[in-house]
């Protein structure tokens, strides 16, 4: 059981910090990102090159900090030319989504351009192993464990505390309110990706060195991640955290139960029932 | 510190509003706006504020060209907009919008001493501050725009219909209050269909019709009430 | 010339060529590829259905297309139900799942009616995968058989697929244009471009949308069944995100809200990634280049050119016209 619940807490930990980035764009932006998972995808990658060997071999964390460096700069990038030019249309959204896929599609077959379709390996911030709740388990997991609650932790201080925390969710209630009171709606816009793709970056590290890294590892977890946040109400960051330790658990324990593949299927149909009974998710407003 | 708008025209794409308005707002002298609904003054304030782009015309405050900059340079200018039966920000506390309105940097550095400020001049607002903006009443949800408005440290502060569909006793209170706000040295802005209200707040008025000034009212002292309503109305009044 | 002759002349060509086509093309690399792009045409123009003119986004259509095809495969392989019928048993099933999809989703609004019919999808490939007996599992379902008239096995050369594959193309097209242009597919505009205005109008707003998603998969789920029998294999592959964000290319790229447009994006996307293909994967680069392009400075699609070219053609004409009085 131990096995389980830490399984759990670790693909928990992943997924919430890949739905909050969604979650938050959603949230100021109004704009669904289909490429949040090459943004994972991305981190990853960027890590992998500048820390191991045969990249530019910097080591581990000189790769993780390039990495969120890579990931600030791609996020803004990834505003600029996939969501601006659309934003203010009046089916921005439907729009976006299609350029967001578009995208995807294009830095997926890039990565497998560049780097090849054979799997890489991403060294652990810490290697060895540990003992919790009674079972033994890497140390990287428990690693994840911790860090992610506290990056979560810094995120939500920062959208509580900060100047500009406040100032994305007030773009996000009242867009002209906020425009009123001098904040840049533009520069909001640019933070808001930009955060939402280190968040994604940062989940891509952990993922990698915990599993593999490929051109097409964002694909799976950006589809648990939109479980999330249907489960969990878009724009409710609360809600999707919650939502993404939920499916995290409930995907550890089916797994053992169950077995893998009816995994899947008991997820989505968790996902159907809750939707039947409350449409917005858990803890999501009215669209 | 003077705002002076001159020959403006603005609208919201092909609909025209605004026919080459004027008006000169002077430092320290409030001026009030009134007159029928939908004839542009709302429009006015949202073009001076950069909410609208302006087609023709002048906009200058303190010296400086306002009608190519920025909503958010527009307020670093000093020239904030207080919105008209705002829903604010729903989900957030009372002393986490005022804070937000202090966003400008130079107002930021300030924040306290303002938030202080802006508790003493609405008292309602402290007892509520960490209430969600959404559960305030109609009339405190005025009082907060305006007090988001002050944090920002204005030079000028433009409050849009800010006494609308109030009842009588909070309108009395609110006028106080802003009349309190004129006495931080803060020159005021006001439109409001409140003719009496304006007649006590502002020493110049303005009567808007068809998007242009169709009556100035330098002095309010040489006019009684009566003169203006028989103005507005005519003398068939 | 009036515009009568002009229709009759057009439609006459039409099917001039696709009476000739399949005698024309007759290597069997091209003949593939015209069956494949012919079937995907039918996928394509169907999602414009619910895409352009509802304004919907149903990420479950291909998945239909993929749901007919399996159902193909599994009632003739393990039911022994004959030929052609087992097309109207995949029609059968896909409509009642579509209509499933749709009520659960459609009660939702704009993006999560996306993600809602994605995870659709997640789960009829996690089903198929785990029921490896019925399904095959991650390999497929192998041994679909030949469609078939009168003992004449279509496999024994591609002529008759193609020719199918036309026949299901023309048919799903006139289907889709009458409905576009009937009073069901103005509803269908008048939801997408003003809700709240056709509501107050009297049309039900979320029937409508739950009939478009049925409707729009009945050719593709027979287009499945083909592709079933064409390819003898069922395999999961068609539910791949990869093959959805291609048709979906198609769409867009072909033009929203036409119908035509999508089966010229599906041609010139299949012929585009074959004649490409010694550029690998840096192909499938510029198809994702091509659509962002086109999203921002053709949003018409490839059909809209079409209609500006159409357009200077005619005016030229008007202005020769007026030079010669």
């Amino acid at each position: 059981m131990g096995a389980i619940i830490v399984s759990g807490l670790v693909s928990g930990s992943i997924y919430a910090l890949i739905a909050s980035g969604l979650s938050l764009v959603w949230g100021a932006l109004g704009v669904f990102n289909f490429s949040h998972g090459v943004l994972l995808m991305a981190g990853a990658f960027v890590a992998w090159w500048i820390s191991d060997p045969s990249g530019l071999g910097f080591g581990l964390l000189t790769g993780v900090i390039g990495s969120v460096l890579f990931m600030a700069v791609a996020g803004a990038v990834v505003y600029r030319i996939l969501v601006r030019p659309w934003l203010g249309n009046s089916n921005a959204e439907l729009t976006v989504i299609m350029t967001t896929i578009a995208g995807a599609m294009f830095a997926e077959n890039l990565a497998l351009y560049i780097f090849g379709g054979r799997l890489k390996v991403l060294d652990q911030a810490i290697t060895g192993t540990v003992t919790l709740l009674g079972t033994t388990i890497q140390a990287q997991n428990l690693l994840v464990i911790i860090l992610s609650p506290i990056l979560l932790g810094s995120l939500a201080i920062f959208l509580k505390r900060s100047k500009y925390g406040l100032a994305i969710r007030a773009i996000a209630q009242n867009r002209e309110v906020a425009q009123m009171m001098g904040i840049r709606i533009e520069a909001m816009y640019v933070t808001t990706f930009a955060v939402s793709a280190i968040l994604a970056g940062i989940a891509g590290v952990m993922f990698a060195g915990l599993f593999s890294l490929g051109p097409s590892m964002g694909t799976d977890p950006l589809l648990r991640a939109f479980l999330v946040v249907v489960l969990g109400g878009l724009g409710s960051l609360p809600g999707t955290i919650l939502a993404a330790y939920l499916i995290g658990l409930i995907e550890a324990l089916s797994s053992y139960y169950i077995g893998i593949y009816w995994t899947p299927v008991a997820l989505f149909s968790v996902l159907i029932f809750i939707l039947l009974i409350r449409p917005t998710g858990l803890m999501g407003r009215e669209v | 510190m003077r705002l002076s708008v001159e020959n403006l025209s603005a609208g919201y794409g092909r609909i025209r509003v605004l026919h080459g308005i004027s008006i000169n707002v002077d430092q320290g002298s409030s001026v009030g706006l009134f007159g029928p609904n939908g004839h542009g003054k709302t429009t006015l304030l949202r073009s001076i504020s950069g909410i609208i782009p302006v087609e023709q015309g002048v906009i200058n405050f303190a010296g400086q060209d306002m009608r190519c900059k920025s909503s958010h340079q527009i307020v670093d200018a000093g020239l904030i907009h207080v919105p008209q039966g705002s829903t604010l920000l729903p989900r957030m506390t009372v002393i986490e919008t005022l804070t937000l309105g202090a966003f400008p940097n130079h107002a930021w550095v300030q924040r306290n001493n303002k938030l202080q400020e802006v508790f003493d001049i609405f008292p309602r607002l402290a007892e509520r501050r960490h209430q969600n903006c959404n559960t305030l009443s109609g009339g405190e949800r005025q009082m907060a725009a305006i007090g988001v408005g002050l944090m920002g440290c204005p030079k000028l502060l433009m409050l849009d219909e800010p006494t609308l569909g109030l009842a009588p006793r909070i309108r009395q209170e609110l006028a106080e209050q802003i009349g309190r706000v004129a006495q931080t040295g803060v020159t005021l802005v006001i439109v409001d269909q409140d003719v009496d209200l304006l007649l006590k707040l502002c020493p110049r008025l303005y009567l808007i019709e068809q998007g242009t000034v169709s009556l100035e009212i330098k002095d309010r002292d040489e006019l009684s009430h009566q003169d203006v309503i028989n103005r507005y109305f005519g003398n068939a009044a | 010339m009036s515009k009568k002759i002009t229709k009759i002349a057009v439609l006459g060509s039409i099917g001039v060529a696709a009476l000739a086509a399949p005698q024309i093309f007759t290597s069997g690399v091209t003949q593939n590829l015209a069956i494949l792009a012919l079937l995907f045409a039918v996928v394509a123009s169907n999602w414009d259905l619910t895409l352009g003119y509802a304004g919907i986004f149903n990420f479950a259509h291909v998945a239909f297309f993929g749901i007919g095809a399996y159902t193909s495969a599994i009632v003739t392989i393990h039911l022994g139900v004959p030929i052609w019928l087992d097309l109207v048993c995949a029609v059968a099933v896909v409509a009642v799942l579509s209509a499933i999809t749709a009520f659960l989703a459609l009660r939702l609004r704009g993006i999560y009616v996306a993600l809602v019919t994605f995870a659709f999808v997640q789960l009829c490939v996690a089903l198929i995968i785990s029921q490896k007996s019925i399904t095959g599992g991650a390999v497929g379902l192998v041994g679909v058989p030949d469609l078939q008239i009168a003992g004449y096995a279509f496999g024994v050369d591609y002529q008759a697929y193609f020719y199918t594959a036309e026949a299901l193309l023309i048919a799903s097209t006139i289907f889709l244009r009458w409905l576009v242009t009937s009073n069901f597919g103005l509803s269908l505009i008048a939801l997408r471009d003003n809700e709240s205005y056709a509501r107050s109008r009297g049309i039900p707003a979320t029937r409508q949308r739950v009939l478009a998603m049925v409707l729009s998969s009945i050719f593709p789920a027979l287009a499945g069944g083909v592709y079933a029998h064409y390819l003898i294999v069922a395999s999961p592959d068609i539910f791949s995100f990869s093959l959805t964000t291609l048709i979906l290319s198609m769409t867009l790229l072909g033009g929203t809200a036409t119908i035509y447009g999508p089966i010229i994006g599906a041609l010139f996307l299949t012929i585009m990634i074959e004649a490409l293909a010694g550029l690998g994967v840096v192909r499938f680069m510029i198809v994702a280049v091509l659509i962002i392009l086109t999203l921002r400075f053709l949003s018409g699609g490839i059909w809209s050119l079409g209609e500006s070219v159409r357009d200077i053609i005619a005016s030229l004409k008007n202005k020769q016209r007026s030079n010669t009085k």
